[in-house]
């Protein structure tokens, strides 16, 4: 699973780390000073070092908890993310995390305790309003769960908060440690979906959408409200089957009475993050066809993006309710 | 291109000959040994050496991003019996202070240590560290040409406290090496394999080369044809040469444009 561990020096001695160095002991152990040392440093290729990542364990400093993008929200008014994880074990061609960091090692922020004090700040901070945490900006919430134990701790944190709603946003069916709780009403398992056939080209070591989405039954039988992100819509020629048959697969099998939300947003980058995700992978046709830049933005050329945006949405509301809908714009 | 930096004649003989390297003789500032896909540099003792003869085969052409850079050489620790091969996982140049971090995107038949590259031969070794004089100055050098998933140092342990430096033979060195070459070549093969992965990834040299012989192409012209040229690669295998009416086309304005048109035809299809 990862190449090598580093571990910043004052937490070699944490029992949280302890236990994980020990589990993959036979892995170079290698102490640095701080995980600025190894991540994002420069002369370093995502992709190739995609290809086997070192786990980097860290202590996360400043801005533990963050304002959320604007496009990120599910309504709410205040909207915040925090990442214990930087990187995705998993390997999604039209991933912005490729784009935005020169390093594909993972870094874990081990010292939750920090992050659980800076949550509670910020909830303090509204204390009689409903404020949002999503946790899966920056990796997947729960595909590392094994290692990170990160449903363990946080869960807790938030039963404490009745007006703070978690969101675990994830393609994982790493789903055993939620089963195991009791559900609760202010967290979310959001599951990402593409069409299959887009899916199987550009989602690399994800789980299929059958063991995704048993997965989510499974956890919406439990009593865990579910929600679904079809983010990013990725357009080819048939899209509208395969977003029609995706949709069908989708709402035939899940409880839509029940279900939280559900979000859709077009391919989207920032212009400087697709022009390091086109050179790491020139040949990929993600970034080759139909493709145009707005205002620094890189999507679909303007006709074909709101005739994707339109149909998936029009498919979309013959299922679910206008009130469970968010869009994710541009702007 | 694969560049193997080696201080001593004595290391770098069992390599040359592994791999049948031939002598470049037009090239006198260092012994250049080379094939089709390999060069090796015999670039004398320190980090200054190391770090010059890096910069030499970079500056007599033949090296891209997709280059890749290896050490390999004797070394010290009391803590690794001699004869045994590591592979660097951290480089220290001691009187800098200064840390490199190769990174490991790939299995090795060995374990991996920090070496801490000293000025002069050490005697007292601390427990788990492997001394070398190389490694930081080629590392610092080899960093300017290419990423850190293509730049690793091999070291194979000469001497510990045990023995006595000044008594390893120039015959030692050699079988030293010689013993190790079963993982020298497995890095070596790894290291070929990453570059011929980032090497597929030049479509279309031959068609650019084909319009550059017709067209005069403005810089930003270039730009766009190379942007044009890698979309309708990623698109499709067929040359674009096949499907324009090249003969038609009198400007290379009207050359990008017709390659505009025919890109935004062709199928997107997962």
């Amino acid at each position: 699973m990862f190449s090598a561990i580093y571990v910043e020096e004052p937490l070699l001695s944490h029992p949280r780390v302890e236990t994980i160095v020990a589990r993959y002991g036979h892995l170079p152990l290698i102490p640095i000073e701080r995980y600025g040392e190894i991540f994002n440093r420069k002369a370093q290729n995502f992709r190739l070092q995609k290809q086997a990542p070192a786990l980097i364990i860290a202590s996360k400093q400043n801005n533990l908890v963050l304002p959320a993008p604007e496009q990120y929200g599910l309504g709410g008014k205040h909207n915040y993310y925090f990442s214990h994880l930087l990187n995705c074990i998993y390997d999604c061609r039209y991933c912005f995390l490729q784009g935005m960091y020169r390093s594909a090692h993972y870094v874990w922020f081990a010292n939750y305790d920090d992050f659980a004090q800076a949550i509670h700040d910020k909830i303090e901070q509204h204390a009689n309003e409903s404020c949002y945490f999503y946790s899966g900006y920056d990796c997947d919430s729960l595909a590392l769960e094994p290692v990170t134990q990160f449903v363990d701790y946080f869960l807790p944190v938030f039963s404490r908060h009745a007006n703070a709603v978690l969101e675990l946003r994830t393609k994982s069916t790493q789903i055993r440690s939620l089963l195991d709780r009791t559900p609760m009403d202010n967290c979310v398992i959001a599951f990402s979906f593409t069409p299959e056939n887009i899916s199987q080209q550009l989602e690399h070591k994800v789980p299929s959408n059958r063991k995704r989405l048993d997965a989510m039954i499974k956890l919406q039988k439990k009593g865990w409200r579910v929600g679904l992100r079809f983010d990013p819509l990725i357009y080819d020629d048939s899209y509208y089957a395969s977003y029609e048959g995706l949709f069908n697969d989708i709402f035939s099998q899940v409880d839509i009475d029940q279900l939280h939300s559900v979000s859709l947003g077009v391919f989207r980058l920032p212009e400087t993050f697709y022009r390091n995700m086109q050179r790491l992978y020139p040949a990929e046709q993600l970034f080759a066809a139909k493709i145009a830049n707005r205002d620094g933005m890189v999507s679909y050329q303007a006709d074909i993006e709101s005739k994707l945006v339109d149909d998936c949405e029009s498919l979309l509301l013959k299922y679910i309710p206008k009130s469970i809908y968010y869009p994710c714009s541009m702007e | 291109m694969l560049n193997l930096i080696v201080a001593l004649a004595e290391e770098a003989r069992p390599v040359i000959h592994h791999y049948r390297l031939k002598r470049l003789h037009h090239l006198h500032a260092f012994p250049v040994y080379g094939s089709d896909d390999i060069r090796l540099i015999v670039s004398g003792m320190g980090n200054l050496a190391a770090a010059t003869a890096t910069g030499y085969l970079a500056g007599i052409g033949g090296v891209t991003k997709s280059s890749a850079w290896l050490n390999i050489g004797v070394a010290g620790s009391s803590s690794i019996a001699v004869g045994e091969i590591v592979l660097a996982h951290k480089v220290t140049n001691v009187i800098r202070e200064q840390h490199f971090y190769p990174t490991l995107c790939f299995e090795v038949a060995c374990k991996t240590a920090a070496i801490e590259t000293v000025a002069v031969p050490q005697v007292d070794y601390v427990e788990g560290v492997v001394y070398d004089m190389e490694a930081a100055g080629f590392f610092s050098a080899a960093m300017r040409f290419s990423t850190t998933e293509m730049i690793h140092c091999l070291k194979i342990i000469s001497d510990n406290n045990v023995g006595d430096v000044d008594n390893i033979s120039a015959a030692g060195v050699v079988s030293l090496v010689e013993q190790r070459m079963d993982v020298i070549a497995d890095v070596v093969g790894k290291l070929l394999e990453m570059i011929n992965e980032l090497a597929a990834d030049n479509q279309g040299e031959q068609e650019m080369d084909f319009i550059r012989s017709r067209f005069y192409l403005t810089v930003s012209q270039q730009t766009q044809l190379n942007t044009l040229m890698q979309n309708w690669f990623a698109l499709t295998d067929v040359s674009p040469l096949a499907l324009l009416n090249i003969d038609t086309l009198k400007t290379s304005k009207a050359l990008l444009h017709a390659l505009q048109v025919k890109l935004d035809e062709l199928p997107v299809k997962y």
